[in-house]
Order: structure tokens, then C-alpha cells, then sequence
């Protein structure tokens, strides 16, 4: 197991070099030049080229890609053209919002979609398939941006229920005493109970949002396998051993199922954090996805490159993670 | 180990369920602030915060016009309806009490007022001043450019005389330096802060003044707090010099979506909401708890025509096009009528301004004989390139392609992400394009031609006409106020003629608030609000 694990920690190496190799590339293929944006059009010339010269714009290429590999492995990703802050230091500080609204988001999509997708599998071609069809349409079909939109219409502009979207807590509640980064979390656990009334009413619309949108391929995934599982041997067999219905579908047919399903909530993790753009700026979640479609919007190089190479990081890592769950399910994987 | 366990996780359900719904279902979700303290929704947070090197993000400047000061500001004036402005042609002494010009006009004499602080409680004096030019000039940063301009070309053109005391000579009288100076980019720095964190290699402490402000501010306001791509506090300075400002505290928050800050504002949850699309302005003007503030800002809008690049390099064929825009209608239509028709490259509002030699109309017929004489019977095709996102460029972009089309010009509208749209406006290779973000900060006629006519950074349509850079060389630097009128009319004729560039509009400058917030002074050279001015009722 450990073998396993530090084989695939070093396959990460060739895996990131390759990826900042490519996103070097693309980053200055694009059209845009990003000192157009650092410094007023009323600098003089001398002044623009200073600047070029001291941000390292007019060396070739090759120099400029090993200078920030070389920074890269000493944990310096550059600094972002437009916050002027170290990138590392920025994506840090965006990482914990953007991982509590997906971690809140995921959550809810699994406790929704999973006992869906066993219903609609077990009562195949009734009412709750459709619904649950329909349902999954709906989530794949419809922008999550428009979603958004909707929600809040609805449960902020015209009923109230739910606050402004304006972050992660209400604008003039001090945020809790940072144990974990998770707001509603830390609020919880130092009692402060202002703190996690407002930020729990803060993310229930966008990790509504984001979960209606990943509950739809769950569904279907759960569905489908439930569906091979609740027809195979092994269920015919149990069924004619006289065990109760129950038991045939959550002690057999499920546990099988459940495999290919942990696969597809990775996947889904990894599509939530592209939906995730739309929603935070939308909510104005303070998170990465805000973060990097500033940093495209204005050709921010390392802002772009930083948070690719630490998107992939965390992608490999998940599946990683998928890999050693499915060890411990599955008897049947062995290392 | 046979027991069934769903009995206790659907307990758990109900229980999470029930908390969540215990602690948002109660009432008030949307707390409103106190009187004390502003909630203003904007678009992003802030860039570089270093006043001399910033980038020029709005909410930049504004945040660096609320915390510092400058030697003289813009004199507040009364207008006819009661409505206060910072008038952008008279100035007053803010951090110096007084000043006076020597005879010849070479050099002026600064004396600072008594008890001066930075916030921190350190005193300002005429050393910190003299500290802060000369950083400003070792820097080499934006604001240099602008005081060479106004004739001030080095450091050692500021004369320290004494402690209560400053001179800035000038190698040429002219009458722009007061106007270049009324601005955040001269802030005056307090050597203590700053000061230790200049190093060899960064002798102008740039890595701090970037991102902090703390104890270097002299304004209405200082940094309370910030928090990166989410909101930054400003709170009361109680060392500034001037009334104090009213409220308290003011959140800044980055609400990206702009019908979300829209939203917000209605609903009370945030008190200013900045950048609201003119579309959605009539129905706020129509709502009671909301006071929109509109005043004609000086900011041009106008479809550049490349002069060096055919067949824009033909007089003819920019006059027909000057004759084939459909200008009621983009008033109208793209602007909701929140902007006045743009007749001038010298705005409304400038000294100098002169519409009388306006001679275009939307005549379909004229343009279609003009675009004959040069050659052109049968039209030609182009490209008409706007930035992206922007819905005025967009809009402006669709009626003008249809009129174009009604007199044989086939334009197909190419939209540039903003990076690429900048890198190719100030390379000046845009050849037919659609812009609308200058404003001449300072409100000289001469400081407006001479970078939008003259210096190769802003000429982005490459205009280029002996006379007129005659006219601008000779007048720029100089007192003689009757010739440099005399010769603005003379610019403005023989530009308006020859037709460089499409005129458009001039946009109303639109700020939305809750109706009980009073005090609002409109700032026509900068556009930034002062909040020191602004309470509640």
C-alpha cells in the first residue's frame, strides 16, 4: 500500500512538469499583453519597459520558463500581475471558501442523489423514475449561472429568506477565530453562534445550486449500476436464499453498486470546481473560481499558471484518494 | 452486527435538517447597517495600492483618494439647484493652507498647514512632502510623466525652504500643474512608514506601499482591514486635518455580478452599489428609497478610424462614415439616454469646448456621395473591433454596422477579450474601433489634445496634422490664455473636418444609493466619490 502510494506521488513530478510546460505555452500563445494592464497609458515609455524588464517579459521564453520552474520548487509561484501578491499566498487564501462551498455542495448532491438513484433503480419505471429523470434533465440542462440567478431572485429578492449574495457571511459579521478555515465549521466549534447562523444562511443557496447541478449524473450512475447489481446472480441467489428485500438491496445489490459510483463523485468533484467559477461570481464567493476568471479576464500569467498547477495537483490527489477507497471496498482490488 | 442501521441515519437526516432550518428560517435575513457605518457594493477588490504606480482600476483610485491627501485639491463650489461639485478648474489648499505664484509664474510657494498628522499621529511637514517627491521621481513612476509635462522635469525642482515650507519651480510658466497635482498619484508619504522599507532593491519601497497604507495616510479615511478578493474596511482618520468625515466605517464589498449589486441595493442589504447598467437606471430612478445621483461626465466615446491605414487614410471616406452614424440612436437606444451627444473631442465640460463645428448628421444620402467621391461607389468591407463584455460597444457596434450597410460598407463586428483589446489600442493597431474609457483628469484643454492628438501613447488612431501639432506644441506650455483659446478653435475646426474620429456620446456619470444617504458631492476631473461628505438620515 505504501509502495503504491509513493509510486503514484512520483508520477506526479513528470505529470505537473508536463502541465506547466503546456500551460506556459498557452499562456503566452493567447492574444493580450498583460503590461497593458499594469501600468497607466500614461507611462512613458522608459517607465513601461522598466516594468517589463523588472516582471521578466523580455526574456525569451526558454529563460523565463525555467526561472519559474526553479521558483516553483522552492514554493514561489510568482506574483500575480494583478493583485501584486505572491500567487501561492493568494491561492491559500481563496482555497478554504472554494473548498467549503464544494465540500457543502457534494455532500448534499450524495445525500440527495444516491438513495434517488437506489429508488428510481428499485422501483424501476414508476413515478420516482420519471421524477428523478426529469430531475437529472433539468440539472444537466439548465446553466448553473442562470440557476443562480433564480435562486436568488426567489429567495432573496422576493421572498427574504435567505441573506444577500454577498460572500461567505454577512458583510458586517466578523468572521470566527480560524481553526480549520471552514467558516460554518470553526463557528460551530468555538460556539460563536452569530457567525455560524449567518454563514450557514450564506451557503445553503450556493451549495444548493451546485449540488442540483452534480446530483444529476449521480443519480444516473447510482441508477445504472444499482440496476446491473439488483439483476445479477448474486442477487437472484440471495433473493432465493428468502432474504427480506431490504437486506437483498443495501447488504448485496448495493455494495456492489456503490464502486463505479465513488468513481463518478470524483469526476463530478472535478466538474463542480469548473461550475464553481459561475456560481462564486454570481454569490461573490471569495474562492478560486472568482479568482481565476479574474486572472483570464486580464491575462494574469502566474495567477493562471498557479492555480492550473494546483487544480491538477488536487485532481491527481483526489483520484488518488478514489483508488485507495476503492482498496478497501473492493476485496477484490488487491496491490 | 445484523441490525439494520437506517433508523439512526435517518435520525441524523432530520436533526441536520433541522438545524439548518432552525438557523435560517428565522426573520431579518437581511440586516441593514447602521448609521454609521456604509455598505458600498463593488465590481472588484483592489490592485496595487502604491499611489504612484498603480494601475488605474476605479476602485484603486477612489480607495487612494479617500485615505491620502494632496498639497491643493479641487475648490467645492454651490451649483444653481443647490447640488455641491468639486469644481475641476479651481483650486484650494488642502494640506497647504496657502500658496502663491512668483510674478513670472516659475515658481510656486507651498505653506503647509499647522499640526498636520499621518494617521499613525506622526506630524507631516514640508520634509515629508519634500520625502515624498523625491521618491516620486526616483521611482520613475506615472506621475512623473505628468509633472514633466507642467515643466517640472526632476527632483531638485523641488526646494525644500523650511519645515512649514515648499517651492516647486517650473522651467516654463504654464497653467497645468495644478491640475496634474489635485490627485492621488502626488499623495504625500510619511517618511517614518515608508521610509524603513526602502531597500537596495526596492529603493522606492514599492512591495509595501503596494499592498498596505497603514500609517502613511493623511485623508478622511484610513485601511482598517482587508480581505483579499472579498472586501476592505476604511474607518474615520481622527488625525485628518479637514471636517471629519460623518460615518464611521465603510465596508467595500466585491460583489462581482452587477444584477446582483443591483439587487442588493434595492433590497437595502448594501447602501451604494457602483457600475449599474444604464439599462436598469429609469426603474431605480422611479423607486422611492432610492436617490440616483447623475451628472455629464467628461469621458468621450468615440469610434476610432486608423488615418494611416486604407482606406481610413482618405478624408472622404471618414467623413461619409461621420455622415452615416445613426447618433439620436445611440443616445437613445445604447445609452437610455443617460449621456448628451458628443460634438467636440474636447468634451462638454472642458474649457475651450466648441460645438459649433459639428457639421455631421445622420444623412445617408451625403454619406453615400462622399464615399463615391473618394473612390469608394460599390463600399468596401471591414472589421469593427470592440472589447468584450461591453454591452454600450456591443449595441453601438449593431447600429452602426446596419448603417454602414445601407450605404455599401460591410462590417463585421469583431469582439477583443480586454487584455488583447488594450495590448492593441495602445500598439495603435486597432484600424476601425470602438472606445469609450479616457477621461482627462486634469481639466485642461491643452492636456486633453496634447495626449489624445499629439503624444504618440493616446493618438491611438494615428491622427497626424502639421498645424494642429504646431498649434499644440506652441500652446501647451503657456499662460497666454487668448491665444491658447483662440488657437483651440482652431484645433477643434480643422479636427472636426478632417474627421479622425467618429464622435459619439458623452455618458452621464451614474451613482445609485439609498435614499437616506445625503451630503453626495459630484467630482467632474476624477469621477471618484469623497465619502467624507456622505451621512444618513
Amino acid at each position: 500500500m505504501i509502495a503504491f502510494i509513493t509510486r503514484r506521488l512520483l508520477l506526479l513530478v513528470p505529470v505537473l512538469l508536463g502541465v506547466t510546460v503546456v500551460t506556459f505555452t498557452l499562456t503566452r500563445i493567447i492574444p493580450g499583453n498583460p503590461i497593458d494592464l499594469m501600468v497607466s497609458p500614461l507611462a512613458s515609455a522608459e517607465t513601461r519597459e522598466r516594468i517589463a524588464e523588472n516582471a521578466g517579459l523580455n526574456d525569451p521564453l526558454w529563460v523565463q520558463y525555467f526561472r519559474y520552474i526553479g521558483g516553483v520548487t522552492r514554493g514561489d509561484f510568482g506574483d500575480s500581475f494583478v493583485t501584486d501578491q505572491p500567487v501561492l499566498a493568494d491561492l491559500t487564501s481563496r482555497f478554504m471558501p472554494t473548498f467549503e462551498l464544494t465540500l457543502f455542495a457534494m455532500l448534499l448532491a450524495v445525500i440527495l442523489a444516491v438513495p434517488l438513484g437506489i429508488a428510481s433503480a428499485v422501483w424501476r419505471g414508476t413515478w420516482i423514475d420519471h421524477v428523478s429523470r426529469l430531475l437529472a434533465v433539468f440539472g444537466v440542462a439548465m446553466p448553473v449561472f442562470w440557476v443562480s440567478l433564480v435562486a436568488i431572485y426567489v429567495f432573496f429578492f422576493l421572498l427574504n429568506w435567505l441573506p444577500a449574495p454577498q460572500g461567505r457571511i454577512g458583510v458586517i459579521i466578523t468572521p470566527p477565530a480560524t481553526i480549520t478555515g471552514l467558516y460554518t465549521v470553526d463557528a460551530l466549534l468555538t460556539g460563536d453562534w452569530k457567525a455560524l447562523r449567518s454563514s450557514v444562511q450564506s451557503i445553503v443557496l450556493p451549495a444548493s445550486v451546485l449540488a442540483f447541478a452534480a446530483m444529476a449524473p449521480l443519480a444516473r450512475m447510482t441508477r445504472a449500476s444499482m440496476i446491473e447489481a439488483l439483476d445479477a446472480d448474486y442477487t437472484r441467489a440471495a433473493r432465493a436464499l428468502g432474504l427480506s428485500e431490504r437486506s437483498v438491496v443495501f447488504r448485496h445489490a448495493l455494495r456492489n453498486a456503490i464502486l463505479p459510483v465513488i468513481t463518478m463523485i470524483a469526476i463530478v468533484y472535478g466538474y463542480l470546481l469548473g461550475g464553481v467559477v459561475l456560481v462564486e461570481n454570481v454569490f461573490a464567493w471569495p474562492g478560486l473560481g472568482r479568482y481565476v476568471y479574474n486572472a483570464i479576464a486580464s491575462s494574469d500569467y502566474p495567477a493562471l499558471q498557479g492555480f492550473i498547477l494546483y487544480s491538477t495537483t488536487a485532481y491527481v490527489l483526489l483520484f488518488l484518494l478514489v483508488d485507495i477507497l476503492y482498496v478497501i471496498l473492493d476485496p477484490r482490488v488487491r496491490i | 452486527m445484523r441490525q439494520y442501521k437506517k433508523p439512526i441515519r435517518r435520525g441524523a437526516l432530520v436533526l441536520s435538517a433541522a438545524v439548518i432550518m432552525g438557523v435560517t428560517g428565522a426573520t431579518g435575513a437581511n440586516a441593514q447597517s447602521d448609521e454609521n457605518t456604509l455598505i458600498v457594493a463593488v465590481s472588484r477588490d483592489l490592485q496595487n495600492v502604491d499611489p504612484t504606480l498603480t494601475s488605474g482600476n476605479i476602485n484603486t483610485w477612489e480607495f487612494l483618494t479617500n485615505v491620502y491627501s494632496w498639497l491643493i485639491d479641487y475648490e467645492i463650489v454651490t451649483r444653481d439647484d443647490g447640488t455641491r461639485i468639486g469644481d475641476p478648474n479651481s483650486f484650494v489648499g488642502s494640506l497647504a493652507e496657502s500658496f502663491e505664484w512668483n510674478d513670472d509664474g516659475t515658481t510656486v510657494t507651498f505653506h503647509m498647514r499647522d499640526g498636520l498628522k499621518f494617521s499613525n499621529g506622526d506630524p507631516l511637514t514640508a520634509e515629508s512632502v519634500k520625502f515624498t517627491f523625491d521618491r516620486l521621481f526616483d521611482q520613475q513612476g506615472v506621475t512623473v510623466g505628468n509633472m514633466a509635462l507642467a515643466e517640472v522635469p526632476d527632483k531638485h525642482h523641488i526646494e525644500l525652504i523650511d519645515s512649514d515650507t515648499i517651492a516647486i519651480h517650473l522651467d516654463r510658466p504654464n497653467a497645468l500643474l495644478f491640475g496634474n497635482m489635485a490627485q492621488a498619484g502626488n499623495s504625500i508619504l510619511n517618511p517614518n512608514v515608508v521610509g524603513p522599507h526602502m531597500t537596495d532593491d526596492d529603493p522606492s519601497a514599492h512591495e509595501w506601499l503596494k499592498s498596505d497604507s497603514r500609517g502613511t495616510e493623511q485623508g478622511p479615511y484610513r485601511l482598517e482591514s482587508r480581505d483579499p478578493g472579498n472586501q476592505y474596511v476604511l474607518v474615520r482618520n481622527d488625525n485628518y486635518f479637514g471636517e471629519p468625515a460623518h460615518i464611521e466605517r465603510i465596508v467595500f464589498q466585491v460583489i462581482p455580478d452587477p444584477s446582483s449589486r443591483l439587487a442588493q441595493l434595492v433590497s437595502g442589504a448594501v447602501d451604494i452599489a457602483l457600475e449599474l447598467p444604464t439599462i436598469d437606471v429609469p426603474a431605480l430612478e422611479q423607486n422611492p428609497d432610492i436617490t440616483v445621483h447623475r451628472n455629464t461626465s467628461r469621458s468621450i466615446a468615440y469610434i476610432g478610424m486608423n488615418n494611416e491605414v486604407a482606406p481610413f487614410d482618405n478624408k472622404l471616406v471618414r467623413q461619409a462614415i461621420s455622415y452615416a452614424v445613426p447618433y439620436d440612436t445611440i443616445v437613445n437606444d445604447v445609452m437610455n439616454g443617460y449621456a448628451i451627444q458628443l460634438k467636440s473631442p474636447i468634451p462638454l465640460g472642458t474649457p475651450g469646448h466648441a460645438d459649433q463645428f459639428f457639421v455631421y448628421s445622420h444623412d445617408l444620402e451625403k454619406a453615400k456621395a462622399l464615399l463615391a467621391e473618394a473612390g469608394y461607389a460599390d463600399g468596401f468591407s471591414t472589421v469593427f473591433e470592440i472589447p468584450i463584455g461591453s454591452q454600450e460597444a456591443k449595441e453601438t457596434a449593431v447600429f452602426l454596422r446596419q448603417s454602414l450597410g445601407e450605404i455599401g460598407i460591410d462590417v463585421q463586428i469583431q469582439e477583443l477579450p480586454g487584455a488583447a483589446y488594450f495590448e492593441k489600442i495602445q500598439k495603435h493597431e486597432l484600424v476601425f474601433f470602438f472606445t469609450n474609457f479616457w477621461i482627462s483628469i486634469n481639466n485642461d484643454p491643452f492636456y486633453h489634445v496634447y495626449w489624445k492628438f499629439h503624444h504618440s501613447c493616446c493618438n491611438y488612431a494615428n491622427y497626424s496634422n502639421a498645424t494642429v501639432d504646431d498649434l499644440i506644441k506652441t500652446h501647451t506650455i503657456s499662460t497666454d490664455m487668448e491665444a491658447q483659446n483662440a488657437a483651440l478653435q482652431e484645433i477643434q475646426g480643422i479636427i472636426l473636418d478632417e474627421a479622425p474620429w467618429v464622435l459619439l456620446y458623452q455618458p452621464q456619470h451614474i451613482l445609485a444609493m439609498r435614499s437616506n444617504i445625503k451630503g453626495y458631492v459630484f467630482y467632474s476631473a476624477d469621477e471618484f466619490t469623497r465619502y467624507q461628505y456622505l451621512y444618513k438620515e
